[in-house]
Parts: structure tokens; sequence; C-alpha cells
């Protein structure tokens, strides 16, 4: 299967926003940010808050939120009717991370 | 008796405040958040659809602020969203731009969207200097808030305004950009029932790529085709017919001017802009 993501390098106290259409008619949301799999050693730690086309900040995230402190966040965002559609947007925070930075992969499926 | 009272009144301050807060969160009440499963799950469709932003331009300064404080201060997000949506920004003289059009370069494009109904992306690109990128991004806003259409989505897309052209016109618009498919368009107008021989004859086309152009002309409505035989008859379409004659002129060159220089002759190549035809446009910016 074809997965398509967004990889990025996030450097310390920096922030990255990046935006994916959500179609009309999605009931759950996978949202799914990992940083796992560097070379150097240590633990890093990045944020992810999530804004929706309406209505408030979802966040933010940190390592841990989902039971498993793995250098991923995974969660799944769900509403009674359907999620808001249009541009929801995704602000990545490089809150403990190496110089160099780190590497990080945010996927996002419905 | 005054000191009892202010005792009494303490906790009823410190239950309101914290019922103020439990009801308002910055967190969509609606939206559940739940963990997701520890690895990616291969049963959903990944949106590709996706960009980075600056941050800058993803998120209003007030947006943004509340957001760094939930990550660094998260105590002081909520009392700074409230003084924001008070209106402290506009107290303060920042104008947020929220509006689509606030941005300058996104009303730049606007403004040649207006002028040049029917131009492609690369076309804006290359007509305001802003590259190609960019403009691909505000196009994306200009079409969600509503302002701008497009025709060929699934290929080379041509803007609209929005409101101001039916799908005929639209579709006329977008083929006379093309110098070709506007000579063929004026040979069809002068002469109804012209062949596809004849086309290729006096464009100086090869058969071939004449017919891809009047099978386009064809698909979007503008032409019609009538088989005679072997041979194929082509002529205007009532709509296309009486799209040229709204605009109050018979002569055909005159309507179908080429409105820009493009690369005829390839039927895959992307037109070329003369950069002459946006001259008026980039003086007006």
């Amino acid at each position: 299967m074809d997965i398509q993501s967004i990889e990025g390098t996030i450097h310390p106290g920096e922030y990255q926003a990046v935006e994916k259409s959500v179609p009309t008619g999605v009931k759950t949301l996978k949202v799914d940010l990992d940083w796992s799999g560097h070379e150097h050693p240590g633990t890093d730690s990045i944020t992810l808050t999530i804004t929706p086309p309406e209505g408030a900040v979802l966040g933010p995230y940190r390592d841990g939120v989902d039971g498993r402190t793995d250098e991923k966040i995974a969660l799944t965002l769900s509403e009674s009717g359907s999620l808001p559609s249009g541009t929801w947007k995704f602000l990545i925070f490089g809150e403990n991370v190496p110089g160099a930075g780190t590497e990080y992969t945010l996927n996002v499926g419905y | 008796m005054r000191v009892e009272l202010h005792g009494k009144m303490i906790p009823l301050f410190i239950f309101l405040t914290l019922a103020l807060l439990l009801l308002w969160s910055p967190v969509a009440a609606k939206i559940i958040v739940e963990p997701g499963p520890p690895e990616l799950p291969t049963d959903v469709t990944y949106i590709d659809d996706e960009r980075f932003v600056p941050v800058w331009q993803a998120y209003t300064p007030s947006e943004f602020l509340v957001i760094v404080l939930l990550i660094h201060y998260p105590l002081l997000a909520m009392p700074v969203e409230l003084v924001c949506s008070a209106g402290a920004f506009a107290l303060l003289g920042y104008r947020s731009s929220r509006h689509p059009l606030a941005h300058k370069k996104r009303s730049l494009i606007y403004a040649c969207i207006r002028d040049h109904p029917g131009i492609t992306s690369i076309e804006i690109a290359r007509a305001t200097g802003i590259n190609r990128g960019t403009t691909r991004y505000h196009l994306l806003r200009l079409r969600e808030a509503g302002l701008v259409s497009v025709v060929h989505p699934g290929g080379r897309k041509g803007y609209f305004r929005n409101g101001d052209y039916d799908a005929t016109e639209k579709a006329a618009c977008f083929h006379r950009r093309n110098s070709v498919r506007c000579e063929i368009l004026g040979l069809i107008l002068d002469g109804p029932g012209v062949t596809q021989a004849e086309v290729a004859d006096v464009t100086g086309l090869s058969r071939p790529v004449a017919a891809w152009h009047l099978q386009r002309l064809v698909d979007d409505g503008l032409v019609e085709s009538d088989r005679d035989g072997r041979t194929v008859c082509y002529s205007l379409t009532s709509e296309t017919r009486a799209v040229f004659q709204g605009l109050g002129r018979s002569n055909g060159k005159e309507v179908l001017g080429p409105q820009s220089e493009t690369d005829a002759a390839d039927p895959g190549g992307a037109p070329q802009v003369a950069q002459t035809a946006f001259v008026h446009t980039e003086r007006q910016a």
C-alpha cells in the first residue's frame, strides 16, 4: 500500500506547520507522528498541536499521550457526526531535539 | 460581619472560576481524541493533499500565540485567548488577515484572474512574478474561499473569478487562450461545416494534431461534429455562437483574437505566454 506522508526535520525550538485537506464525511481521522529510529542517543521530545478548520486547538500532544513512550504520537480523532472538512493544520514543535534536528513523518488517514 | 462575608465569597469565586474553566476549554469539546494503534494502519486512506506552510501564513498571530502558550505556559493560554477574542489586537492597531483577499500576493493573483479569465497557474506565476508553489497555494485558498473556480480540474486548470461566466463562456475563454484552438474556432465561426482536412490545411497543422485540438473543443461542448460518410464536419454549438454574439461582435477575428501567445503545435506542450500580455496587470499591481 502506498502510504502518503509528509516528512521533515525539526530543530530545537522550531515550529513547522503542515496543512492537510480532509474531505467531507470523514468520521474518524488517524494521526500518526513518528520521530523514532534516529541514530543519535537519547529520547527526543516533539509536540503536536492540531487545529481543525472550525473550532479550537487540540493538544498539544507529547510522546506518551497514547499510552506508549515510543517517540510516536498515534491518535484517533472522531466525532458523533462527521469531522469538519477542509484544511486541518498540524503544528510540530521541536521541544527537546538535538541541534542537527530530528527527522519525522506525519501521516493522516481516514 | 464583613470579614465573614468575604470568607464565604472566596470559595464561591473559586467555584465559579473552576466552573467557567470547565465550560470554556481551548480543546474542541465535540471532537473525541483517543490513542491510536501502535503501528500505522493499512486499512485507511492516507491524505496526500498536504503541504508545509510557513507558520505565519498558516496561523493568525493570536492563534499562534495561544498555541505557543498552550505548549509552554498552559495556564496563561485561556486568559490570553479571552483577551484576543475581546479585540485587544484591534485596539493595538493590528488588522486581522482573515479576509481571503487581505493578502497582497493573493489579491494580485485574484486581479490577474479577473483580467485574464481562463489563465493557468503557470501563466499567473509568470505574469505576477510570484513563484509557482506560492501561486498554487494562494489559488487553493481562493478556491476554498469560493472566489475563483476552475475549468478542467483534472488537467491544465484555467481559473475564473466566480460568478462572472457560465460553463460555455468559461470553456470559450479557456480555449481562446490557446492560439491554435482560437484560430480553429475562428475558422468554424466563419465557415460552419468545415472538415478536419480543411482545418489542417488552413492552420498548417498535421491532421492528427488538428483532430486532437478539434476533439478538445468537442469534449468541452464548444463545437459539435457531424459525420457524413468518412468526412467529419464541425460547427459551433448554439451556446458557443450565443457567447460570441453576446460579445456584440460578428467579426470572428476580433472576438477570437488570441489573448496569449501559445505554443500551438504541440498538443501536450505547455503554452508559452508572452510577457507582453500581462504588462498591463503588472503595472496595475
